[in-house]
């Protein structure tokens, strides 16, 4: 009994042995055992024969090129498209690990949505780094008013030829806002050295080398000399920086001569006396800055000098209307083009709303004939029932800068509307 | 059930936002709207009033270049008396001293009126650094116990602190971060607190203090456009959130306790208001501006 005992513990222990042996070789040669040569990649190219043009291009994917398909896509199924492995950008992360970190000041957007192959091929491609396009033709088929500027422009910044990224990131930038590889001016005078004499004469020998030369030059190029934005200050058109600065030689070459409501006032007197003259001055001429909260004083790309677009400009306080149009259903296009202008008075007014005019009425009828032929009583005589201090006019039943309704109505339906005033309607 | 979550998604965004929520049972309740000066005239796109505790309304009837002063007792309005002066063209920001006399900002004049209790003309009050006509002018003011006129100056970039002869006291220099200050309040203990409706903050700074600091910010969350500041002197401030047509009320401390009223063109919903003023009997007055009309509300707490 006893030596029965002592062979099965014997034969036990031998089997386990062998086992601890065996299993991690068979497990080891398993794949190569039952996978055919090149079943990697180069198998699939036996079906997938439309990759002969792709492998024909001159930069090939390394996965591709190692005839890897393997590496991104499973050969049997998959729970993504094309049968890859996982979801594309994890795919592509899991050797570009750091395309977009999360310390970064700015990043591509294409990028931090993980979407890769808007601008590369994950194939081949007959562009560098994989580009589905050459490089600037790619940046353009997104940033097209940049490309219309850029085609028009009569003097071209010459690094754009090479394609955006000698500037830029296009992934994303550490140091700089958008996805500059560094900020200005540091980043232009990597090319333009500051101390040529040539560079201190164009500047009239003020010491602009820590000014940021992207508040008048257009890095993208321009209509006008020196790439400067296509709108320019006259004096600075005419090299008249002393009609506003101190003297270069002055301790303070770059301060101007008086507060800038005064000076910008000197020429633009009748402006100011107008917006002086009315019951109401928009904040930012109250405000120290003055002129300058909202224009730039030596050129900008907006008409008159308006630093950014009305969009952003007027947005940098009015940033609840500006939202409220972006989250519209219902836009009105003044508003949704940033021609704020169109209908507000944008220095002071005598209306308590800054809008043109006494009343919204003309306003509105500037561009809207309704009220000329189909429209509901409104004007000085149509008292409102909701309210008898009030009379009805367009504001009465729509919201100019957008709403989530249709005819840019403030209640969800037209009876809504409507029995706001005609109560005795509803059923 | 539906209301209490939303109230826990309200308060989770605002903490996340910065703004510390307060559960507490306050909010403002319409009592009467007042459409006209007495003698029939309406009232058009009114900016500012003033109120106090002994039962004296005034209103700046901006659209129509006039003052009109009520007595509101027992729930309705009384012995309007309008104001006009050649001076006063397009009043707005408007406030009563511990002697009934009334201070009014004039926006086209650019300069603070200061009016007897009847409204007589007595003098204006300004930084005097520069002739009015050529300055911007004051943005907004408040008075103190003492009757001390804290003046907001954009233009200057301080809060100048004068006495009602206009002799300076001290000033404050306005936070250097460029933010755009439209309104400010003064607690009876003499505190400041300062609005910026652009970045949605409010500073303040204590009697003593040569400063500002940061008291809350985020309000751009539970606000529109939180243009205009007041307090009751009971550890309450306002906020009137002008775009949005609601009142932010806030804890002295910056916590938001709640939002009360909301856009419309019936009376307890607001268009546009522009100044709000509450006295020591929790009686509230808002300039409702596009509705053309005042109206009077209850704090209920």
């Amino acid at each position: 009994m006893k030596g029965a005992l002592v062979r099965t513990t014997a034969r036990a222990c031998f089997l386990g042995l062998v086992l601890i042996l065996v299993l991690p070789a068979r497990g080891q040669g398993q794949e190569d055992r039952r996978l055919k040569p090149g079943a990697k990649g180069q198998i699939c190219l036996e079906c997938h024969d439309a990759f002969q043009e792709k492998l024909a291009r001159p930069f090939l994917h390394t996965p591709l090129k190692n005839r890897e398909c393997s590496s991104c896509h499973n050969p049997h199924a998959a729970s993504h498209g094309n049968l890859l492995a996982a979801r594309p950008e994890q795919v592509c992360q899991r050797c570009h690990q750091d395309v977009a970190p999360e310390t970064a000041r700015s990043v591509h957007q294409p990028a931090r949505d993980g979407q890769c192959m808007t601008c590369h091929d994950p194939h081949s491609s007959n562009d560098r780094f994989n580009l589905v396009k050459p490089a600037s033709a790619l940046c353009f088929d997104c940033h097209k008013d940049l490309a219309a500027r850029v085609a028009s422009a009569k003097f071209p910044h010459k690094p754009l030829q090479d394609g955006c990224a000698t500037c830029h990131d296009p992934h994303a930038s550490s140091g700089a806002a958008r996805l500059l590889k560094r900020e200005a001016p540091g980043l232009c005078l990597s090319c333009h050295s500051a101390a040529t004499a040539s560079f201190s004469r164009s500047h009239m020998g003020y010491p602009v080398a820590q000014s940021r030369c992207t508040d008048c030059h257009d890095a993208h190029g321009s209509s006008q000399k020196a790439m400067l934005f296509d709108n320019v200050h006259s004096p600075v058109a005419k090299r008249m920086c002393r009609q506003c600065h101190e003297e270069p030689t002055a301790a303070n070459p770059l301060s101007i001569k008086k507060d800038a409501l005064e000076l910008c006032g000197t020429c633009h007197a009748a402006t100011v006396a107008d917006a002086f003259a009315k019951k109401s001055l928009h904040w930012p001429l109250a405000d120290r800055k003055s002129c300058l909260s909202c224009h730039n004083p030596h050129a900008a790309r907006q008409k008159p000098l308006i630093e950014g677009s009305m969009l952003e400009t007027c947005g940098k306080c009015h940033s609840d209307t500006m939202r409220r149009q972006q989250s519209s259903l219902v836009k009105h296009v003044p508003a949704t083009s940033g021609d704020c202008a169109a209908c507000h008075e944008v220095h002071g007014s005598d209306n308590a709303f800054y809008l043109k005019g006494a009343s919204n009425i003309e306003l509105c009828g500037s561009c809207h004939n309704y009220q000329h032929h189909s429209s509901h009583p409104i004007g000085e005589k149509v008292i409102d029932p909701r309210n008898g201090n009030l009379t009805l006019d367009c504001l009465s039943c729509h919201r100019s800068h957008g709403s989530e309704y249709q005819y840019l109505a403030p209640y969800d339906h037209t009876k809504a509307l409507c029995l706001q005033c005609h109560e005795q309607m509803a059923r | 059930m539906s209301s209490n979550r939303h109230l826990i998604l309200a308060a989770g965004s605002a903490l996340l936002a910065g703004i510390a929520v307060v559960a507490s049972a306050v909010t403002l309740r319409p009592v009467l709207s007042v459409y006209d000066d007495g003698a029939g005239g309406p009232l058009r796109e009114p900016a500012g009033v003033a109120c106090n505790d002994a039962s004296v309304l005034v209103v700046s009837d901006t659209g129509n270049g006039r003052l009109v002063r009520y007595v509101y007792e027992g729930g309705s309005v009384k012995q309007a008396t309008q104001i006009r002066l050649p001076q006063l063209t397009s009043p707005r920001h408007v406030k009563l001293s511990s002697k009934d006399e009334i201070l009014v900002l004039d926006s086209k004049a650019r300069q603070i009126l200061h009016l007897t209790r009847e409204g007589a003309l007595k003098g204006t009050i300004g930084s005097g650094r520069r002739p009015a006509a050529a300055l911007p002018g004051p943005v907004s003011f408040d008075l103190d116990a003492r009757d001390n006129v804290y003046i907001l100056d954009a233009y200057s970039r301080q809060v100048l602190v004068v006495d009602l002869a206009g002799k300076r006291i001290r000033e404050i220099p306005l936070p250097g971060d460029g933010g755009v200050f439209t309104d400010l309040t003064v607690d009876a203990g003499g505190g400041i607190f300062l609005l910026d409706p652009a970045k949605g903050t409010i500073y303040s700074a204590s009697r003593e203090a040569q400063s500002f600091s940061l008291l809350t910010e985020g309000l751009r969350q539970r606000a529109s456009f939180p243009g205009r500041i007041t307090g009751d002197g009971r550890g309450l401030l306002y906020i009137v959130d002008e775009h949005g047509g609601a009142v932010l009320l806030l804890g002295t401390n910056g916590a938001v306790h709640a939002r009360s009223l909301g856009f419309g063109w019936t009376n307890g919903l607001l268009r546009w208001p522009s100044q709000m003023c509450v006295n020591g009997k929790g009686e509230a007055f808002i300039a409702d501006t596009a509705n053309n009309r005042v109206q009077i509300l209850e704090l209920i707490q």
